[in-house]
């Protein structure tokens, strides 16, 4: 059977042993450790019994590639790509055309007529191992053979080496899952390998690898500019310890990669806003794409094109690609305040208002336990105002809040950070005792508070210079963000 | 001003009055309320910031990406 069959629309894969799910790998070029074993075994973890395979799809992405290099090559290469969809039921071959919306649909993986560089844009259901993890997903919808489905997982695809390489995936897995949002217009793979700038002596083809400024670049000019943090040189955050240096055998720093346990806050805070992190190493890229908690542990959840969808990581500090270098963070390019100050900002005004002649007895307790720094937990996030809002109506916390806050007037997006009474959360109840809510269009030296509520208060500030609102708010704990709606 | 809070901490209304004129402006208004060694550490913590956004240049051309 070639790769591009005319007469057949494609075919109904049952597999129900390892022997059948190893067969059907192997007829695809693959074996175990390749990036398609590992959509696999997603699939299979998710309980998938059909694997309903479309012949000749025109994939845009795929076909984007093809255009500007693989059919420039001598060796003849299809135009075309397949398309894999796994579902939970049972589908046969003889309803394809007309498969029930309940079937199951748990994602789709490409696959591209090269290798290496099989799997092309895939997007998964994450698998129930990771069914209470924070993940950055996105919804995409498909059409199989004309019945409409949809799947929310973390977008992934493969590198091939010579054309499209680490960076360029892990940069359109951060696009894709953009695009997906609606935060930008989608743009096709190929597209991004054009996009990268040619700054040094090398030809860009077949690429040599990418630097940091090109892939800045390539994040830039898709409308997503990147945060960039050196893990050598973290920032400092109010409430959150700084490590200490390790050192190896002979007394000399080992890089922070293997050490600088403040990566773990900066990395969550951008989950937590919805938003993939990339990390570089000295030669490759990955995207961190959710993060959970197994006893004391934060294990992160990885796309690596040369893994697959969902690699959970043990610990940064002991990962095969340690030490991590750097982290890209593309956000909204008006985003120019960064978590770690609104975080910063946050304790320090709770302290400086316990500390006011209006402070409640409540409002200083609640410092003190803050700079205890046991019994509070400070939790930041990105939101959209019209998330934060449509979210505010179902925290509870009264109708005078809800309208104070509801009415503020807001920037499209805002740092958001909760103040957590750790105890309360760890019993699943109402946990947010404080919170502050930032201008992101404002200067890391000179944050801009848009609202914030303390026991008892809730105010609104107004911008150029308006009259701060001062209501009541709820004297105890209210529902999170993260309660309320988990993903943004 | 105690006599006037309704039990449980609830504000009424000339707490909240208070509370919209006493509102921190700036960074800096509020830093005013804080100790000098509160002061120094959020100070060291803004800078960093900062000065982790110049690391870039640290890493250019010491990583090739593949």
């Amino acid at each position: 059977v070639s790769w591009v069959e005319p007469d057949i629309h494609g075919s109904v894969h049952n597999p129900q042993s390892n022997a059948d799910w190893s067969q059907l790998l192997g007829s695809y070029g693959a074996k175990d450790g390749d990036p398609l074993a590992q959509v696999f075994r997603i699939a299979r973890s998710n309980r998938a019994r059909t694997v309903v395979e479309e012949n000749r799809y025109v994939d845009s992405d795929y076909r984007s590639e093809y255009s500007a290099f693989w059919s420039e090559r001598f060796p003849s290469r299809p135009a075309f790509a397949r398309r894999l969809h796994f579902f939970r039921r049972t589908v046969t071959d003889e309803r394809v055309h007309a498969i029930p919306a309940d079937a199951g649909y748990l994602g789709y993986a490409t696959l591209k007529p090269i290798v290496p560089g099989r799997v092309g844009r895939t997007v998964m259901a994450p698998p129930p191992r990771l069914a209470k993890a924070t993940l950055t997903m996105a919804t995409d919808r498909v059409s199989v053979f004309g019945t409409p489905f949809e799947v929310t997982g973390s977008p992934f695809v493969e590198q091939d080496t010579e054309y499209l390489i680490c960076a360029h995936a892990a940069t359109w897995m951060c696009h894709y899952h953009a695009a997906l949002r609606g935060l930008v217009g989608r743009r096709h793979t190929a597209e991004l390998v054009r996009l990268t700038p040619a700054l040094y002596h090398e030809r860009a083809l077949p690429s040599p690898g990418l630097r940091l400024n090109q892939i800045q670049a390539v994040f830039g000019a898709t409308g997503q500019p990147a945060l960039f943090y050196g893990i050598g040189n973290l920032p400092t955050v109010e409430g959150v310890d700084t490590p200490i240096p390790k050192l190896d055998a002979v007394g000399r720093e080992l890089p922070a990669g293997f050490w600088d346990t403040r990566l773990f806050s900066v990395i969550c805070r951008y989950l937590n806003a919805g938003f993939p992190v990339m990390v570089a190493t000295t030669v490759h890229a990955f995207v961190i794409v959710g993060w959970f908690r197994e006893g004391k542990m934060i294990r992160f959840v990885a796309c690596d094109d040369n893994v697959g969808p969902y690699e959970v990581i043990t610990s940064p500090f002991t990962d095969r690609r340690a030490p991590w270098q750097a982290l890209m963070v593309p956000l909204p390019p008006k985003v120019y305040l960064s978590g770690e100050n609104a975080e910063s900002n946050a304790h320090m005004q709770i302290r400086a208002y316990a500390g006011s002649p209006m402070a409640t007895p409540a409002w200083k307790e609640l410092a003190t336990r803050l700079a205890g720094g046991k019994d509070i937990a400070l939790r930041t996030f990105l939101r959209s105002n019209l998330a934060y809002k449509s979210v505010v109506g179902q925290q509870e916390r009264g109708d005078d809040a809800t309208r104070a806050l509801r009415l503020a007037r807001m920037p499209h997006w805002v740092w958001v950070v909760e103040a957590h009474d750790r105890a309360a959360r760890q019993a699943h109840k109402r946990s947010v005792v404080a919170e502050w809510v930032w201008d992101s269009t404002s200067h890391d030296k000179r944050p801009g508070v848009v609202a914030f509520s303390l026991p008892g208060a809730v105010v609104a500030v107004p911008p150029d210079g308006g009259t701060p609102v001062a209501v009541g708010g709820p004297t105890g704990p209210w529902r999170s963000h993260f309660d309320v709606a988990p993903q943004p | 001003m105690a006599a006037e809070k309704k039990p449980h901490g609830v504000l009424v209304s000339p707490d909240l009055a208070r509370i919209s004129e006493g509102v921190f402006r700036t960074s800096d208004e509020a830093a005013e309320t804080l100790t000098p060694a509160e002061r120094a550490s959020f100070n060291e913590a803004s800078q960093s910031v900062v000065d982790a956004r110049q690391s870039a240049e640290a890493l250019e051309g010491l990583l090739r990406i593949n």
